[in-house]
């Protein structure tokens, strides 16, 4: 006989929900606030740190018994159980170097509009990455980060220019972007994502192994069928917004507004204020304190599941270091190339992308060593 | 009191009814002394008057002695009360102007031994008579305008047939479903039986048929939420539930449901299958429309983004629809019972004990298992099954009735397909006594027999729970008389039908009564089984009592003949013997709308002089001459047109003429104790002859002062008889006699009177010899009292 039971409910093992993230992420002090748990649902908020809230009740607290795989909640977190390796061996083929990941190729590039070039980090090539393919119809929106303070509204999904051009410039707070695409993505549809490892790689997670699998393919056949261009970030660290404005009154006696640009780099810390002050400080002295245990133990400094990984580390000044990865990336990184939006520098300095990397690795070892010693979960997700 | 001094002018008609009165009254004296009464003019003997004959002598007498009131004096107004009216009509006079003395069913028949006393009888009888004709009134009748159009409520399949026959006569129906789709329960069966055919390949075709019909609007996710008005004209208020979704733009493409993350227990498959929170409860629901289920939904988006024609309404809200309709169908279903409550056969315990209904999803290919019968502890194929019959029904305690032998035929039906799917199968099937009658129902029987199916008479007394999670069964083999043990791997609850769960709500809203097992009461259970004691408003289905789909069918289509028979008409003609408010004297208490069982007493503020009154207000429609809001009303704001206080004092007067302390004086009401007195005298049963009766329409209408006023009058005995409590023809009108019953016997103590003269008794149409049995014991009781010297005298009269 052959009897087919996944719909036959007393056999149906109930989804992990809500309660179940709590429990074994945001309790154990493991959220890193990358917002991807309630880019798609109604029942979760994030807090000012960018950690998530229930509102209301979980669907699975009033009868549901699925949402999703495991939630919707807990199928896109990056910090639960979960086995990355597979999952990048699923995209890629292969299993990646655990400093770089799978690539097709690396580059350094900088972008060629004078206003983005004004205000960027180092090459600018995120920016006008966005606006590449927005204008060359690739998506019909991108993620930006548009300032410091406001902190929640300054996430957006946007179609306009000059808002992602105005966004340009890396900023070292949480933010969260993959809430902002969710909840937006079907207005837009066709979104370019900018984020760091933990958002690209929950995002990922998602759209491969929940519900989201089936709406992608549902959607191929349409007329505009749903398609994401994730635009990963190199990424050391990066602070909630409450502590971090605790620790640059405290220490410096400066607001977020003051902040004009900020920069780490080489284990230093840069901050320009709109005053004109420039402070510098070793990056462990000034924020050492207030670095999440999650940044601590992520080992995905490149964003290893993107289409396409930016960084300044790797590359001269005044360039990006660009990773394409996949067939995607390297698409939109060509029509960006052929359209004049950006230019080429082969030199790249792997070996210091490599040492970061491995620096990155050590701050792991040790705080796994801590958390050990107190009894907290530790995440093995990379391993 | 008449409102205009008119000279009265009375004729009495005396019908001989061949022998059949004239065999024991003498006529001819009766006639003789009719003559004799204030404002009679002409009296005299037909052989048989309700003969065209007859009639036509009464046409010629109104005519020749300008005749005004008309007494018939014959057999029992409930045979030819419309054959007079109909006839004093044709000759010129207003219908009501007519009252009959009925000396045949009341005294003939009853006293054939004794023709002295029954002459004295039937004159008492023609004296009571021609005093209320001397009061009688012309009334009036209400012509009303029916609206044409029909609501259904409730669309399973009895909502179903009667909203197409309507429709199909032309009639708009406007058919409302609280449910996503119509199907009701019949859409969740595999097998109809006996034939086993499949359950929606008949019904599908039919619920398409609905969506289609340009005559329907159909009207899902909504629940009928205020009904006023009456017959003919009422106004409905439905509320049409957000259902989130455009069911207009929405084309059942089920996209949306492929994508929701979220899966919820279906309803439709009693939780043993899932549906999406943005769903269809089955593929071929009607209207083939998604529901958004808001309260699960976590607003992920992902059904707007595939959903190509936009038809997700985020901010949708409920909507309140308003409809005028002369007719209105109530086809609310059945629930079946559900063990969950008391945890029958540790259904809450054990996963392997389902019911029936879930036994029947399983067996759906397009319910959860897609067709396949399992065990809800593994998923594996039970290898016995065990069917246990009565559960939740025929119970000593809240469910004592039997449901209809629907339970008893779906189990030899799923019993039969196990067996026909697998004979290798134990079934067994737990009965107390198999009660499948029906076309084509012995035949399953013996297919389920023939088959190999078990029929064990016991009720299993225990049931445990092996570590394999099959079942070990304790019973006892009745017809073997032995005790026995048995494991089965599947229980199944053969549960019965009981009513909706907002059945009380439907009732209170329509003012519909019910029976004890809780279903809704038609008004008759013989002769009215669609109609129900609110005009306009028809029973179809398994809300009336548990049915099979075939009676369901039967029922639905008769209702939806009984609907457009109204309809048809185009105007109904209400009577004029109903209530007449006395606007002057009403102080706005309230009683009256509170004791109507109709609700055709309001209660509303007026402005009189520019001071704020509450004042009562009569619906005339809505009224069916009861009485009891007259009876009740304490400042006598109230006439009872027909059965004005007046007239039923003059009856009594007249009845108490001469030694009244010999007589019973008999209130009846209309539809039950005056008709089981008519049944006594159909069927010759002789008893004491000394009774006078007072015909009301209901018990309802006798106040205390009625009572006491014949006491006063020095009335030897008095009964007061009505219809059983729970059958009375206007609802409760006999429950608010029964509650003056305390206060009469009060007065009687406070005024000396033996409470021995005062009884209050329930005597159906049917209980002939009941009331022979009242009023034989009342008589000898009346001698007795005598014998002890003990004398009803007459005492002041205080009269109002």
């Amino acid at each position: 006989m052959d009897v087919h039971l996944e719909t036959f409910v007393p056999l149906i093992k109930k989804s992990k929900g809500f309660d179940e993230l709590k429990r074994e992420v945001i309790d154990q002090d493991l959220c890193s606030g990358c917002g991807n748990c309630s880019a798609f649902c109604q029942h979760i908020d994030l807090d000012e740190n960018s950690i998530p809230y229930l509102v209301g009740e979980c669907t699975l607290k009033n009868g549901s018994i699925k949402c999703s795989i495991e939630g919707t909640c807990y199928d896109s977190c990056p910090m639960v159980e979960y086995n990355f390796k597979e999952l990048e061996k699923k995209i890629f083929g292969k299993v990646g170097e655990d400093w770089i990941g799978n690539y097709i190729k690396i580059v350094a590039a900088k972008a060629k509009d004078e206003r983005i070039l004004e205000r960027c980090q180092d090459g600018g090539v995120a920016t006008a990455l966005l606006i590449a393919a927005l204008e060359q119809n690739l998506v019909n929106a991108a993620t930006v980060v548009t300032g410091w303070d406001l902190w929640k509204n300054t996430v957006k999904v946007t179609s306009d220019i000059n808002e992602i051009i105005k966004a340009a410039g890396t900023k070292y707070l949480r933010s969260s972007t993959p809430n902002a695409f969710g909840r937006n993505l079907k207005y837009y549809k066709r979104i370019a994502i900018i984020g760091t490892g933990c958002q690209i790689s929950g995002i990922r997670k998602f759209m491969e192994e929940s519900s989201m699998r089936i709406l992608l393919e549902k959607t191929k056949e349409s007329d505009v069928p749903v398609d994401l261009y994730l635009i990963g970030l190199f990424c050391y660290e990066n602070f909630p917004k409450k502590s971090f404005e605790e620790r640059i009154k405290e220490r410096y006696d400066i607001t977020l507004s003051d902040i004009k640009k900020m920069d780490i780099k080489r284990g230093f810390v840069y901050i320009w204020t709109k005053s004109g002050k420039e402070i510098k400080e070793k990056v462990a002295k000034a924020f050492g304190k207030i670095a999440p245990s999650s940044c601590k133990l992520c080992k995905d400094f490149t964003a290893r599941l993107s289409d396409i990984s930016l960084g300044s580390v790797g590359s001269k000044k005044g360039y990006t270091t660009v990773i394409i990865r996949t067939k995607k990336g390297l698409s939109l990184f060509e029509k960006a190339l052929e359209n004049g939006y950006l230019e080429v520098n082969e030199e790249i300095n792997s070996e210091e992308i490599l040492k970061t990397a491995q620096s990155k690795l050590k701050y792991n070892k040790k705080e796994r060593e801590r958390r050990r010693s107190l009894g907290l979960r530790i995440v093995t997700n990379w391993d | 009191m008449t409102k205009e001094k008119e000279d009265i002018r009375i004729g009495v008609f005396v019908c001989s009814c061949g022998l059949n009165i004239g065999g024991v009254v003498n006529v001819k004296e009766v006639a003789e002394y009719a003559k004799k009464l204030p404002n009679v003019v002409f009296s005299c003997v037909n052989k048989y008057t309700c003969s065209d004959a007859g009639q036509q002598e009464i046409k010629e007498a109104i005519k020749k002695y300008n005749l005004n009131r008309i007494v018939v004096a014959s057999c029992s107004p409930r045979l030819h009360e419309t054959t007079f009216r109909k006839a004093i009509q044709e000759a010129g006079l207003n219908p009501y102007l007519l009252e009959m003395a009925n000396i045949r069913e009341h005294c003939s028949w009853v006293h054939m031994y004794d023709p002295k006393a029954a002459t004295e009888k039937a004159k008492d009888a023609v004296r009571i008579a021609v005093a209320k004709a001397r009061l009688l009134e012309p009334l009036g009748f209400i012509k009303v305008p029916v609206e044409k159009k029909v609501l259904i409520i409730g669309g399973g399949i009895s909502g179903i047939r009667a909203a197409l026959d309507l429709a199909d006569m032309g009639f708009k129906v406007y058919l409302v479903e609280k449910l996503p789709s119509i199907g009701g329960v019949m859409a969740q069966l595999d097998k109809t039986f006996p034939t086993l055919d499949c359950s929606i390949c008949i019904e599908g075709p039919l619920m398409s048929d609905v969506a289609k019909h340009p005559n329907i609007e159909l009207i899902t996710y909504a629940e009928v939420e205020e009904v006023e008005g009456y017959v003919g004209n009422f106004k409905v208020k439905i509320r049409k539930k957000a259902r989130y979704v455009d069911e207009s733009k929405c084309n059942g493409c089920g996209l949306c449901s492929e994508v929701c993350p979220v899966k919820i227990p279906n309803e439709w498959d009693l939780g043993l299958g899932i549906r999406p929170a943005i769903y269809k409860p089955f593929p071929q629901a009607v209207p083939n429309v998604v529901t958004l289920d808001k309260e699960r939904c976590i607003e992920c988006g992902f059904c707007e983004i595939v959903c190509e024609k936009d038809a997700i309404v985020k901010n949708d809200e409920d909507k309140i629809i308003e409809v005028k309709v002369g007719a209105i169908i109530v086809a609310t279903g059945y629930d079946i019972y559900d063990p969950k409550k008391n945890n029958d056969f540790h259904y809450n315990d054990y996963k392997n004990v389902i019911t029936a209904l879930e036994l029947e999803r399983l067996f759906n290919a397009s319910g959860p298992t897609q067709g396949h019968v399992v065990r809800p502890s593994d998923g594996k194929e039970p290898k016995r099954v065990a069917f246990i019959l009565c559960v939740g029904t025929r119970d000593r305690g809240e469910s004592s009735y039997c449901s209809g032998g629907v339970c008893c035929t779906y189990s030899l039906k799923l019993a039969t397909m196990l067996k026909e799917k697998d004979p290798k199968k134990d079934v067994a099937i737990f009965y107390m006594d198999i009660r499948s009658i029906g076309k084509g129902f012995e035949e399953l029987y013996t297919r389920a027999r023939k088959l190999g199916v078990r029929f064990i008479r016991g009720r299993p007394a225990e049931i445990y729970e092996n570590g394999d999670k099959s079942l070990r069964l304790v019973y006892e083999n009745t017809l073997e008389g032995t005790v026995n043990e048995e494991d089965f791997d599947l229980v199944v609850l053969s549960t019965g039908m009981v009513p909706k769960n907002d059945a009380d709500k439907i009732a209170k809203m329509l003012k519909l009564s019910k029976t004890p097992d809780g279903f809704f009461m038609e008004k008759h259970p013989k002769l009215a089984p669609v109609d129900t004691a609110t005009d306009g408003i028809f029973l179809a289905g398994a809300c009336q009592g548990p049915k099979d789909i075939p009676s369901s069918i039967a029922q639905a289509r008769a209702a939806a003949m009984a609907a457009s028979k109204l309809l048809m008409a185009g105007e109904i003609v209400l009577g004029g013997d109903i209530a007449e408010h006395i606007y002057e004297k009403c102080i706005g208490c309230g009683i009256c709308s509170r004791v109507c069982p109709f609700g055709a007493w309001k209660i509303v503020e007026v402005t009189e002089n520019g001071k704020k009154k509450r004042k009562a207000k009569l619906t005339p429609a809505l009224c069916k001459g009861c009485g009891t809001c007259a009876a009740e009303c304490p400042v006598g704001a109230i006439k009872m047109n027909h059965f004005t206080d007046e007239q039923i004092y003059s009856q009594i007067d007249a009845a108490l003429q001469e030694k009244p302390e010999e007589k019973i004086l008999a209130f009846l009401c209309n539809w039950c104790s005056y008709a089981g007195a008519d049944t006594a005298g159909v069927s010759r049963l002789q008893y004491p002859a000394n009774v006078r009766v007072i015909r009301v329409m209901c018990t309802g209408r006798v106040s205390h002062k009625f009572v006491q006023y014949a006491f006063q009058k020095g009335a030897g005995m008095v009964l007061v008889a009505g219809c059983h409590i729970g059958d009375c023809h206007y609802i409760s009108g006999n429950v608010h006699m029964k509650k003056r019953e305390p206060k009469i016997r009060r007065w009687m103590e406070q005024n000396g009177i033996d409470k021995e003269r005062f009884r209050l008794e329930w005597i159906s149409a049917a209980e002939g010899v009941k009331f022979q049995r009242v009023i034989s014991e009342m008589a000898k009781k009346l001698e007795e009292l005598k014998k002890k010297g003990k004398i009803a005298i007459s005492f002041s009269l205080t009269k109002k």
